[in-house]
């Protein structure tokens, strides 16, 4: 994780175990111009908040002590930023969550210019053509909402996900597709036509659902475009190692494996640039750690009680572990320009509910790492601006120049980053 | 009534007239201003008024406008808790019955002026219709293929996933349509020369081992010698559970045909089979070696299960997917024949397997019976050595001791079948070769509409079927993409013979109408109610309808969360390893398919003297004498088991837990939202709740008596906890239990919101008991809205009123709610 020079080609062929179809590979070979490496966002969210006095630490600055939640990100402190009093104002508990990456509830959706588009779906509809999965939604699907207002829909177990990145379709589904593909213009244009002979006999609340259907329609023109470039290229090869883990996590049904193992399929995601947005959003499950017998839903339900705070206790620093491990993992890789896999990805951390005991939507546990961010201090932003600016920051620094996000008032004060 | 109820109804009311904080409240309508005025000025705008506004209402701003449906749905809410007894509380005046009735007529005049007013919104299929249909308009089979597979889930409201309202369309879906359509007539044409069937033995003519059949361990990691080495025995000795247990499993099944079914078709099996040495394992072997592996329970018939087992994936981290096909419990020492006709596609077999035999490590096996040293040469082969060597090693044990096996003497398979050529999916797509092209557009798109379509309606398919060779099948795709498929079209007011022939179909069969539906739809004779009777009696009638029943009660009573929130394998393991699970949720549909074929009273929900068993569920009831895993019996549950009922269903009982623990309040937000329709608030946004602190409190009772003494908690929680904790009787997998963990006795007694007192769970079912129009009224709604496929309004009160009383009358039962609802306005009109 030292290596400032660019290193050897076989380093980086024998640390990935990619193929040469990578296209920053290919910058690899002689007398190429070493591109800056691609931009990419990944979220992590748990559900029901972090423990606020294991999380955030008592003062702010650079010189924060770090608590049982945070002290396994301790060794990677320059790396990221940790935030306090930072949310997006909304009330509501558990029906409140998903409000987390974009600050607008799915009922408020017509307040606002964007509906409840969230973070990562612009950075998909930003990023996405550049790679084969516009954007990835594992796990749980309740965070992510697209423009028009859809959930995007999730994978919900590593062995399926990890056979959408790296199984290539046998020849005979291979040909499925292309034939699917080549009929789908004319049979999308015979619908639409249906579909306007058919409008102007329907009532008017049956006219406006109708409206989603053409949305559709146009939407899935776009995605299919997308996908005919994708169809012929052959998936990445996986790290030999990763890919085993998550294989053996097929399996499981323990949140503590599957989160390993998810965030095994993150990273081999991220190495192999298959997506450059995804969001990993952990369900309520039950945890199989030693000294855990409870839930995750109902121990967030802790009433003060020991017996419920100690196996928080227990799963709290385990998910920042796996937090840390994963960091240090993207920490490790290099790119052709220099720069580490951490470097060029923003990693956010976080919950769309702050403490779950109450069931508060505020002061929600945020850890922001990666990026070109000058990182290393514990940000308290005491209310005074909406998360959102967090993450009109975060479209920035990703080279999306948005003016507004949602709710923003503006960039976030105190995070700063240099252009890289 | 509909998904918000009265929490949201008044969360609504609040956030909809900002107005009343400011303005003088209007003069209620003269029909309101006498006796019922007085009434809520007696009894009621102390608490919810200008001083106190408990529960947010303030019924001296709840302004009476016929016209304002949703403070007629506030006021219908206000009457049914003074109804219920619940309100005003016990130290109030009582209320005057002539003004209660008074409010009563008014509003039923109120919703009668409103009824078949305001937006209906346009409902698609949803996935599980989607499927179905494509099942039935193309004759394929799609229970092991199935081509929607891949599609997003469907959004459900309070867990109905039918309803126009949670029903949105996206391009994530619509792609996925594109391709659905594309391989449901992939699997449904059948372009090449007839297949030849071929028939297969585990043994030939010559007594040579085909090459076809494999005996091999469960995880297809090997092929293990399984084959008896006594010929009286027959080939194939089952004898250890094939993968039940979690881990370390060895596993044994019989599989047909090593590279799979050759062509998708009818493939004709024959097994003989014979269940030996049933309980003479050791004791030691009958204790599982971890928790979570399956326990032997030695009064348990031998279970044989059949598979189908999916083509191999190509991914290393794929795993293998199999389907059960069927379980049949086994008599002892009885040759049993079993042949069986099944659909295979392409690169599928069946699989034989032992489903309740021992689970654990072979050498730990052969050790109890006797085997030590046998067991030690065990441990020391190599992988590949065991596979051959273990039945000759394992063998004279299981016979000295007549161990648990199952043997397989015969085993055949013939196939692929067609009774005709080309297959009925073939003629169904493509219709009749020599008729025109819009011809055979025509019929297709009128089954797949579900209504005749007009040359016009058809012209954008017929142009795209003209243009190529290839042009008729990528129409039949677009029909299956095109709206008038994926919606349902029902104009505005009464609904249609050929909209009626669908909703009854979608409603009992969650499929298209079939050709007798639309036979009378085409004469017309739908629209007459008792046309329209017989046929929902028909469709009852018809196997098909075990949909309704399945998707109903799993709707209903919230069984997705005991997928989302599983038990806890450690703590109980009987739920996985003995399939507890889904014996329970077959448990609750049997109930209610009961109470519908024999139209049993709909109080019986809340207490009946029957249910239904395995032999799994009989042991956590403390059920004697049901032996069989696979067959339910009908028992009845004496008096002492406290059962009868939902209330007693390990399904119920599970789905309202978290599959961890119980908690008193989410059970009874459970019975509350799920039984009675009366969901609670949910704990004011705008009040700071204080941090739970409940330490120092000894019982989850004590607790929540903590809870309680905080006021504006109390107001719900009198009446949410009460039946929490008469459930606290039963643990989180629906075990009867009289303590927690920690040794505290629970103490299930409570009170009612009216004021009656229970001390047990059959004393809070009497309570339920004495009036069960809101449970009748809650499952009417949920049953319109499912009949429907829309929410239901505060407008539809009436209609549903009607309903309840109908439904509630003496010697009226479910079946009658049922045919009630389909003959009703809410089903009949938009």
């Amino acid at each position: 994780m030292t290596a400032l020079h660019p290193p050897h080609r076989r380093t980086v062929l024998r640390g990935l175990g990619v193929t040469l179809a990578l296209p920053w590979l290919e910058s690899l070979l002689p007398r190429r111009r070493v591109e800056p490496s691609p931009r990419r966002l990944a979220v992590i969210a748990v559900p029901f908040g972090m423990v606020e006095e294991w999380f955030h630490p008592a003062t702010a600055g650079r010189d924060y002590v770090a608590g049982p939640s945070l002290a396994p990100l301790d060794a990677l402190r320059a790396r990221f930023t940790v935030f306090s009093n930072l949310d997006h104002g909304v009330r509501g508990g558990h029906a409140a969550t998903h409000t987390f990456l974009s600050g607008v509830k799915v009922s408020e959706r017509a307040t606002n210019p964007e509906g409840n588009l969230t973070l990562d779906q612009l950075v998909a509809e930003r990023f996405g053509p550049s790679t084969r999965f516009p954007s990835l939604v594992l796990w749980e699907g309740d965070l992510s909402y697209t423009r028009s207002g859809v959930r995007a829909p999730a994978i919900p177990t590593p062995v399926e996900a990890f056979r959408q990145l790296f199984v290539d379709e046998s020849a005979d589904e291979k040909r499925f597709l292309q034939a699917a593909l080549d009929s789908s213009t004319s049979i999308l244009d015979a619908v639409r036509a249906e579909a306007r002979a058919l409008e102007p006999a329907l009532g008017r609340t049956d006219r406006e659902k109708l409206a989603e259907y053409f949305t559709s329609i146009r939407e899935t023109e776009q995605r299919l475009a997308a996908s005919r470039q994708w169809l012929h290229r052959p998936r990445p090869e996986p790290e030999a190692p990763a890919a085993a883990r998550v294989a053996a996590c097929a399996e499981q049904t323990y949140g503590a494996e599957l989160l390993a193992g998810w965030l095994d399929l993150v990273y081999l995601a991220l190495v192999s640039d298959s997506t450059r947005s995804l969001v990993l959003s952990v369900p309520s499950c039950n945890w199989g750690l030693e000294g855990v017998s409870e839930g995750y839903h109902p121990m967030t339900h802790h009433g003060q009680r020991e017996e419920r705070l100690s196996q928080l206790r227990i799963v709290e620093p385990f998910v920042t572990t796996q937090l840390a491990r994963f960091l240090a993992r993207l920490e490790e890789v290099r790119q052709p320009d220099g720069a580490s896999l951490l470097d060029s990805t923003q990693v956010l951390f976080g919950s769309g509910m702050g403490n779950g005991n109450s069931h508060t939507n505020s002061n929600l546990p945020l850890v922001l790492a990666g990026g070109r961010f000058r990182h290393g201090q514990h940000l308290d932003l005491e209310g005074r601006a909406p998360l959102c600016n967090l993450f009109l920051s975060m479209l920035h620094e990703l080279g999306i120049e948005h003016e507004r996000f949602n709710r923003s008032t503006g960039t976030l004060s105190g995070l700063e980053f240099g252009r890289g | 009534m509909s998904a918000a109820g009265l929490g949201g109804l008044l969360l609504a009311l609040v956030a909809a007239t900002p107005r009343g904080a400011q303005e003088e409240p209007r003069e209620p309508a003269a029909a309101l201003a006498g006796s019922a005025r007085t009434l809520f000025e007696a009894s009621c705008v102390r608490c919810h008024g200008p001083e106190k506004a408990k529960a947010r209402l303030r019924l001296d701003r709840l302004t009476w406008d016929p016209a304002d449906e949703q403070a007629l749905e506030t006021w219908q809410a206000v009457l049914d808790r003074i109804q219920a007894g619940e309100m005003p509380p016990e130290d109030e005046p009582r209320p005057d019955p002539a003004a209660v009735a008074h409010l009563e007529r008014d509003l039923a005049a109120a919703f009668a002026a409103l009824a078949g007013e305001g937006p209906r919104v346009l409902r698609r299929l949803n996935r599980t219709q989607y499927r179905n249909t494509l099942r039935d308009l193309l004759a394929i089979d799609v229970a092991l293929e199935d081509p929607t597979s891949s599609f997003p889930p469907d959004g459900a409201i309070d867990g109905f996933d039918g309803l126009a309202e949670g029903l949105v369309m996206s391009d994530f879906l619509l792609s996925q349509h594109l391709l659905a359509a594309r391989r449901a007539l992939d699997m449904a044409l059948f372009t090449g020369p007839r297949p030849e069937p071929r028939t297969y033995a585990l043994y030939d003519a010559e007594g040579v081992r085909d090459g076809n059949f494999t005996v091999s361990d469960g995880r297809l990691r090997g092929h293990w010698n399984l084959e008896s080495p006594r010929p009286e025995d027959g080939p194939v000795c089952l004898f250890l559970n094939d993968e039940r247990a979690i881990g370390e499993t060895l596993g044994q099944t019989l599989t047909t045909s090593r590279g799979g079914a050759p062509f998708p078709g009818w493939y004709d099996f024959r097994f003989e089979v014979e269940s030996k040495g049933r309980g003479n394992l050791p004791p030691k072997l009958l204790r599982p070696l971890k928790p979570e592996w399956q326990q032997v329970h030695p009064e348990d018939l031998h279970r044989l299960e059949l598979y189908f087992s999916a083509p191999a994936g190509t991914s290393p981290v794929t795993g293998r997917r199999r389907i059960l096909a069927e379980a049949l419990d086994l008599a002892d020492d009885e040759r049993v024949v079993i042949e069986r006709r099944y659909w295979l596609p392409r690169g599928w077999r069946l699989e034989l397997a032992f489903g309740n035999a021992y689970a654990g490590h072979l050498d730990y096996y052969v050790a109890a019976l006797g085997g030590e040293e046998d067991a030690l040469k065990l441990r020391q082969l190599t992988r590949a050595e065991r596979s051959a060597r273990m039945i000759e090693i394992t063998y004279p044990w299981i016979l000295r001791s007549d161990a648990p096996r199952i043997l397989v003497h015969a085993a055949s398979e013939s196939g692929p079948h067609y009774p005709s050529w080309p297959p009925p999916s073939h003629v169904a797509v493509l219709g009749d070769p020599a008729a025109p092209l819009a011809e055979r557009l025509a019929t297709f798109a009128t089954r797949a509409f579900r209504r005749p379509v007009t040359p016009e309606e058809l012209g954008p398919h017929l142009r795209l079927a003209e243009e190529s060779p290839e042009g008729l099948r990528t129409a039949l795709e677009a029909i299956l993409c095109a709206p008038r498929f994926l919606y349902f079209l029902e104009g505005e007011g009464a609904l249609d013979d050929w909209a009626l022939a669908a909703r009854l179909s979608y409603f009992l069969w969650s499929t298209l109408p079939d050709a007798e539906l639309l036979a009378l739809a085409a004469a017309g004779r739908l629209v007459d109610p008792a046309v329209l009777r017989a046929q929902a009696e028909r469709l009852l009638a018809d196997p098909r309808s075990s949909e309704f029943v399945a998707q109903f009660t799993w709707s209903w009573l919230g069984f997705q969360n005991m997928l989302d929130m599983a038990p806890d394998p450690v703590r109980f393991p009987e739920f996985h390893a003995g399939q507890v699970g889904s014996a329970a949720v077959t448990e609750s549909r049997l109930f209610f398919r009961e109470l519908l074929d024999g139209n049993r009273p709909l109080s019986e929900f809340l207490g009946a003297d029957h249910t239904f068993v395995n032999s799994a569920l009989a042991r956590l009831y403390g059920i004697e004498g049901v032996h069989t895993s696979a067959r339910f019996e009908r028992v009845a549950l004496p008096a002492e088991l406290r059962r009868g009922g939902l209330l007693g269903q390990a399904a119920v009982l599970t789905a309202s837990a978290n599959g961890v623990d119980t908690s008193p309040v989410v059970r009874g937000v459970w019975v509350l939202e799920r039984l009675l329709g009366m969901p609670p608030d949910p704990p004011p946004p705008d009040i700071p709740i204080p941090e739970p602190d409940t330490r120092g409190a000894k019982s989850i009772r004590e607790i929540f008596e903590q809870h309680r003494s905080i006021e504006s908690c109390n107001e719900c929680h009198r009446s949410i906890d009460p039946l929490g904790f008469a459930l606290e009787s039963f643990d989180a997998i629906g075990r009867w239990r009289v303590a927690y963990e920690s040794g505290v006795a629970i103490d299930p007694s409570g009170q009612m919101p009216n004021g009656t007192t229970f001390t047990d769970i059959e004393g809070l079912k009497r309570a339920m008991l004495a009036d069960v129009k809101p449970f009748a009224r809650n499952l009417a709604g949920r049953l319109a809205a499912y009949a429907a496929g829309r929410e239901l309004r505060p407008a539809d009160r009436p209609e549903l009123d009607r309903l309840v009383a109908a439904a509630t009358a003496p010697g009226a039962g479910l079946r009658d709610l049922v045919l009630g609802i389909v003959t009703s306005r809410l089903f009949r009109e938009r």
